[in-house]
């Protein structure tokens, strides 16, 4: 591989492991919400963090740009090294929530009340006998999350442009290569990294999601 | 130290109040009369209306992991990611070594709660409501699902534990040895509403029915010749407390006999026609007609040995201290 492939797929990784990190705590909290209540409040938010699952990504990348670009909230966050995390982050949130939620309603909810009457207060409940319990699917969700984030092309295309070392992951740097009369190289190689790190992504979250049964 | 409480549960139409001393009362109760909605209301788990105040302090609007309440669930809800020990410190912040000790818990503190069986994991979350130290106590069928053995040894372990520290225990039971053997009075709840049946030893009579209709049946009154249920030749009984008017006599503590009859040291023969054989558990309750109605608990292979059947005659031996005063 040439520098220019290893660094794509070096900045790939960085970009999917920060998105994977950003949407932790907020998978967490969002996942446990919808788990135990379901009012219509927690309906809507559901509905609006599926979104991005079933939206074209384009769109979502063109939404973010409008939210962040200049007209929007005006920070500077557009084709920076942020833009592409932001738009992974999105994008893979969906997977890392419900994966967190069915992990959750797995939990017995005596069990919480078993703790309460032990002294605990619910964030203590929470973060000794959920947290434990639901810990599989969590981390089932955050390698799901990771392999949606390494595979992310359409919003990080739309929000993050395609700038060598900066925001050109491994899927952008493979459709820069395909545009180019000698790029079938670069193509084939960043390819087969792809499918090699995406197996090992969804290989480890199939064995998370096994040891909860 | 005393509970008082007053509380509502709309949804379950039931009007509680109440007032546990130090010691056990026992709660009966028909099926889904909602003897468990008053224990998870009473430690805050339920939505009720009212109030209960811990020697005068009130404790309704407070959340249930601050009413010092010791709570075990009918269906015990150990926590099955961590393993004996951490199940029973999971409410302290210290050693938690004294109450393995007091609930033989010991030699498994290593163990997963997954891999115990029905009468140790029963131990666990009494040990594990213990640890906390509570003020008060409320116990779900802390005897379900427990093979005979199990149940008398962790019986003897409890008594001990509640007589040591003299807690306000409320304990929803329907076996009735477990009534007599643990609780100081008796509460039942009927059609949402809780009637206190009295205390076991001075107010006989209302207890009496009261466990008569949790299928007690071996609670007899004695008149002052020490017969007992009017119609039997007197019986050797230890001496009577005041205002003791019953007996009663648990039917692990009856010998079934066939003849020939040997010499022996009980001081009561009763001689019967068995009227039937039920399994319970790995026991079986021969019930024999003896002028009085006498159930006697044997093993199958004692059923099998001394051939009892329906229509068999029988002697029954009582020894004189297996005989209680209520």
């Amino acid at each position: 591989m040439t520098p220019a492939e290893l660094q794509a797929v070096g900045l790939s990784l960085a970009v999917a492991t920060a998105a994977t990190l950003l949407d932790l705590p907020v998978a967490l909290l969002l996942g446990t919400w919808f788990a135990r209540r379901r009012t219509p409040m927690a309906l809507v938010c559901e509905a609006l963090v599926t979104v991005p699952l079933v939206l074209p990504p384009v769109v979502t990348g063109y939404g973010l740009l409008l939210v962040f670009g200049p007209r929007g909230l005006g920070w500077p966050i557009a084709f920076t090294p942020l833009a592409p995390v932001i738009a992974s982050a999105i994008v893979a949130l969906p997977l890392f929530v419900r994966a967190v939620r069915h992990g959750v309603e797995a939990v017995e909810p005596g069990l919480v009340d078993a703790a309460r009457t032990l002294g605990a207060t619910p964030w203590q409940a929470w973060r000794r006998v959920v947290l434990p319990l639901a810990l599989p699917a969590v981390i089932g969700g955050a390698l799901l999350a990771f392999a949606r984030a390494l595979g992310e092309f359409g919003a990080t295309a739309v929000f993050a442009g395609s700038i060598a070392g900066r925001t050109r992951t491994v899927p952008l740097a493979i459709y820069g290569a395909l545009q180019q009369v000698d790029g079938d190289g670069t193509a084939w190689r960043l390819s087969l990294a792809a499918v090699v790190l995406s197996l090992l992504a969804a290989g480890l979250a199939e064995v998370a999601a096994r040891r909860r049964r | 130290m005393t509970v008082r409480f007053d509380l509502r549960i709309p949804d379950r139409g039931l009007a509680l109040t109440g007032e546990l001393t130090p010691g056990v009362t026992g709660l009966l109760g028909a099926n889904g009369a909602g003897k468990t909605s008053l224990l998870h209301a009473l430690a805050g788990l339920l939505p009720s209306v009212g109030t209960v105040h811990r020697d005068g302090e009130a404790l309704h609007d407070r959340p249930p992991e601050a009413r010092q309440v010791g709570l075990v669930f009918q269906d015990l809800r150990l926590f099955p990611h961590l393993s004996v020990e951490a199940n029973v410190a999971f409410g302290t912040t210290g050693p938690v070594d004294d109450v393995l000790e007091r609930f033989h818990l010991g030699p498994l503190r290593r163990r997963s709660v997954t891999a115990l069986s029905g009468g140790q994991r029963q131990r666990v979350a009494l040990a594990r409501a213990w640890a906390r130290r509570p003020s008060w106590l409320l116990l779900d069928e802390p005897m379900s699902a427990l093979a005979p053995d199990a149940r008398r040894e962790l019986f003897a372990d409890l008594r001990a534990a509640l007589e040591e520290t003299a807690l306000p225990c409320l304990m929803v039971t329907h076996r009735p040895e477990d009534l007599l053997a643990l609780t100081d009075r008796l509460w039942v709840l009927h059609e949402g509403r809780l009637r206190c049946a009295g205390p076991l030893t001075a107010d006989a009579q209302d207890a009496v029915v009261a466990a008569r209709r949790a299928g007690v049946a071996m609670v007899w009154p004695v008149d002052a010749d020490g017969r007992v249920a009017g119609r039997h030749a007197p019986l050797v009984l230890p001496p009577r407390p005041p205002n003791a008017s019953h007996v009663t006599v648990r039917p692990e503590d009856v010998i079934v006999a066939r003849p020939p009859f040997g010499p022996t040291s009980a001081r009561n023969a009763l001689d019967g026609t068995v009227r039937r054989i039920v399994a319970d558990g790995d026991e079986r309750l021969v019930q024999v007609d003896a002028g009085l109605r006498i159930t006697a608990s044997v093993t199958p292979r004692a059923v099998d040995d001394l051939g009892l059947a329906e229509g068999v005659a029988v002697r029954l031996w009582v020894k004189t201290t297996a005989l209680r005063w209520v």
